[in-house]
């Protein structure tokens, strides 16, 4: 399929093509839930969709930089929880709240130091590396917290990270509207972008041609670790208090939300617009099912299935149109 | 002449846009080479996937002695004694010999694979094509040339009567190339058919019986291989006149990049070379004799153990390809698929790839300069590209050469390293690719070309330096060098030890 480097001046919706799976699976479940329960299809409710889909939107964010470098990163839910933590552990012992929260991106981005640091020096796959990070901060968070949420007391950072309200939107998707317009900038107009994109469709080759390969993909795990921690900042301000176990699988949703995107899972190629496509679906869903009361297992039940049934559509989708193609490459080898 | 192994019948298919095949008819006899030749673009893989079921026609017929056949996937093709042999190999490095050739059609017994059996049957194609290989032996321990005999056992492991090979040489050696040409003639006293693309001269016309000419789609001639020369092949495949390569010995300027005793494990053994401004350094050598080492060590891919690299008499070191960049040195690996394109980008992003930060302003890419220098580069090169939207996965094998070669020049390097530059791509390219190697060391840069085909080297060069087993075997200027002396260069061990 086409490069998304390949578009770089088309217009902003243009990458949305390949995609259109996914976006009819949001048109879909936006026209079923809006007939199948009175309270979904409202200006508050839409406020609300948005609210709730603001740690998911900014994990999401940093999952599609690092899947386009062709990595991955499972340790987003616990470094988000030790992120939220710390933040709230430093207000509450009455630190300065730029301070706390400093503490909590420091914490995300020393994590995703530790991440690429490790994978890329030693050459283990991020996958196993990000799994055992997972796994100590996961530990961490609840050794200090003796497994017990950490309250958040301070007014000043739940509105500024939470309450307060411009023209009628929380703050959080604000900031989720201000980091989409600076990321896609990153990822598209810089040559830093660029190399993201080098990086994770042939290593080698960008290696070969004077790209700093593992420098890039450390540079993408910080941002990514910084981005997660900014995660956990505005969950513990949501719930107004900071503990692991509501973001502790943030990953998953993220990862589904990339790949929903279209954006592939073998690095290179994909867009910051369809991982929000991707997120809009989950925000949806999740929103639209608890407000028909539906369990909340049978919730994770129906989203693993549309979250599989979207991806089948999409390619499907591609290999349609595929086929209507003309087969270029047939003489690539002759 | 006895009835033909194959008939093509009017074959004609339509891509959108594309008509890549027009009414094609020839026949194929049984116990012949049948060499298909063409640009990219010609029709010949497009044929061959027709054969092979990949495609379907949309009008004509294919006649298999006689009998039509309808070859609707790849399995009725293998039902029907077809075998394909593409250029990438498809046997499992994890495995061994004996379950590389048997895959897919292990002998059991109660539902168990029968190892006994297996390694039997696997150890009776092995003899029988004498391949001289251990059954056992993983193939990770194997050479390429033994992995694609390999690959050539599996696929003749059914006794087909029609083998196809795309390219099979192209990652040779020129002692591997013995194997396999050796092999082919074995298959061919068997009764095969074998159809055989390549884009060099020297085998075409030593391999086949027989030369079929695709041009545009269309068939232009199917006649014995003797009633070919070198210069009417070409001329039918490209529909003109080729013009051969200017050859005049032309003063050398400064030397800009000098090796001083390079060496690097067992590859490289203490490589001294001086290149200099303005002219094409070719290097020969059997594969494997240390010429990618050099070309890597060259470029800041990787450290030498000891020597040192002169820059305009200046010592440098390159600890990375980027630190080489910025010294005005460019490479061109032999590989491009693997190392010189990021397949799913564009054109336009393959050809900035070096020069990202050269193109920017406020830290935000400058993307009208870079379009312009894209579309600059397109044109001078000729590549034939829509350039804002192909993946260049798309384009052919000469134009996505020129991509890599188009990313380098963009650059303005003083030094550029060629490793393969026409590898696995057309006649006309070829042609294109070394007229341009000319002018740009006519314009004053230092060019080092390495290949494995002789004729290239020995028509491009200016200088001819051979290497062997990690050393300079010799050098030779260009119009005193020729195939025998180049190749007695590259194989004098052997010759010494006989």
């Amino acid at each position: 399929m086409m490069s998304v480097l390949s578009r770089w001046r088309r217009p902003l919706l243009m990458p949305l093509a390949p995609t259109s799976g996914v976006l009819l699976g949001v048109l879909a479940l936006f026209v079923f839930f809006s007939l199948a329960t009175p309270f979904f299809f409202n200006v508050n409710n839409f406020i609300n969709i948005g609210q709730q889909s603001a740690v998911l939107a900014v994990a999401a964010f940093a999952m599609t930089f690092i899947i386009l470098s062709g990595e991955i990163d499972l340790s987003m839910g616990a470094v988000g929880a030790i992120a939220g933590v710390l933040t709230a552990m430093a207000l509450r012992d009455g630190l300065h709240l730029p301070l706390a929260v400093l503490i909590g991106l420091g914490t995300g981005a020393m994590a995703g130091l530790l991440n690429g640091f490790i994978s890329m020096r030693f050459g283990v796959p991020s996958f196993i590396v990000t799994l055992g990070v997972a796994s100590i901060a996961r530990a961490i968070s609840r050794t200090i917290t003796q497994n017990r949420p950490v309250s958040v007391l301070d007014e000043t950072y739940l509105s500024l990270f939470s309450d307060a309200r411009l023209l009628g939107l929380t703050i959080n998707v604000w900031y989720v509207g201000l980091l989409f317009v600076l990321l896609y900038v990153l990822l598209m107009r810089t040559p830093f972008g660029m190399a993201v994109f080098a990086v994770g469709g042939n290593r080698q080759a960008a290696h070969l041609s004077g790209i700093p390969a593992a420098r890039v993909k450390v540079i993408v795990f910080v941002l990514a670790g910084a981005l997660v921690g900014f995660a956990g900042i505005l969950q513990a301000a949501r719930l107004g208090s900071a503990r692991v176990d509501p973001i502790n699988n943030l990953e998953l949703d993220a990862i589904a939300a990339v790949v929903l995107g279209g954006t592939s899972f073998s690095g290179g190629r994909g867009s910051l617009v369809r991982t929000l496509l991707g997120i809009l679906l989950i925000g949806i869903l999740n929103n639209g099912l608890s407000l028909m009361n539906v369990d909340s297992y049978w919730q994770l039940v129906i989203k693993g299935g549309i979250v599989i049934g979207a991806v089948l559509l999409d390619r499907w989708w591609v290999t349609a149109s595929r086929s209507r193609q003309p087969v270029q490459d047939k003489e690539k080898r002759a | 002449m006895s009835q033909a192994l194959i008939s093509f019948e009017h074959i004609s298919k339509q891509f959108p846009g594309v008509r890549a095949l027009d009414d094609v008819s020839f026949e194929v006899q049984a116990g012949q080479v049948h060499v298909l030749m063409g640009e990219n673009g010609a029709g010949k893989s497009t044929l061959m996937k027709i054969l092979a079921g990949v495609y379907q026609p949309d009008s004509g017929i294919i006649r298999l002695a006689g009998q039509p056949i309808s070859l609707h996937d790849p399995l009725s093709a293998a039902a029907q004694d077809i075998a394909m042999i593409y250029q990438e190999l498809t046997v499992l490095d994890n495995l061994d010999v004996g379950r590389n050739i048997m895959l897919g059609q292990e002998p059991s017994r109660g539902g168990l694979v029968n190892w006994k059996a297996l390694y039997m049957q696997a150890q009776a194609i092995v003899d029988e094509l004498e391949l001289g290989l251990d059954v056992r032996t993983p193939l990770s321990r194997l050479s390429l040339a033994e992995r694609q005999m390999v690959e050539i056992a599996r696929a003749v492991r059914r006794q087909p009567r029609i083998i196809v090979m795309d390219e099979p040489t192209s990652s040779l050696g020129k002692h591997e190339e013995e194997v396999l040409f050796a092999l082919i003639g074995r298959l061919k006293a068997r009764g095969a058919a074998i159809l055989y693309i390549s884009h060099r001269m020297d085998e075409v016309f030593r391999l086949a019986d027989t030369i079929t000419v695709l041009r545009d789609g269309a068939h232009i001639t199917t006649e014995p291989a003797a009633h070919f020369t070198r210069e009417r092949l070409i001329e039918l495949m490209v529909g003109r006149k080729v013009e051969a390569v200017e050859r005049q010995a032309r003063p050398r300027g400064a030397v800009v990049l000098e090796a001083r005793e390079l060496v690097s494990g067992r590859l490289l053994r203490g490589v001294t070379l001086q290149l200099a401004a303005g002219e094409v350094l070719g290097v020969a050598g059997l594969a494997g004799s240390g010429q990618t080492e050099l070309a890597r060590v060259l470029f800041g891919v990787r450290q030498p153990q000891s020597g040192s690299l002169w820059l305009d008499g200046r010592q440098v070191r390159f600890r990375s390809p980027q630190e080489a960049i910025a010294h005005g040195v460019a490479y061109v690996p032999e590989d491009r698929k693997s190392l010189g394109l990021v397949l799913m980008m564009g054109v336009q992003a393959n050809m900035s790839l070096a020069a990202l930060t050269r193109y920017q302003r406020h830290g935000l890419i400058d993307f009208a300069r870079l379009r312009q220098l894209v579309a600059d580069w397109t044109q001078r090169l000729n590549i034939k590209a829509s350039v804002q939207q192909e993946s260049v996965e798309l384009l052919s094998g000469g134009n996505q050469q020129k991509v890599v070669l188009a990313k380098w020049l963009a650059l303005q390097p003083r030094v550029l390293i060629l490793n393969e530059p026409t590898r696995g791509i057309d006649v006309g390219a070829k042609a294109e690719v070394h007229q341009l190697i000319r002018e740009i060391a006519a314009g004053g840069m230092a060019v080092l070309m390495i290949s494995s085909e002789l004729p290239e080297v020995l028509s491009v060069s200016d200088r001819i330096i051979v290497m062997r087993q990690g050393r300079i075997s010799g050098e030779l200027l260009a119009h005193e060098a020729d195939e025998t002396r180049v190749l007695a260069l590259a194989f004098a061990d052997l010759q010494e030890a006989g």
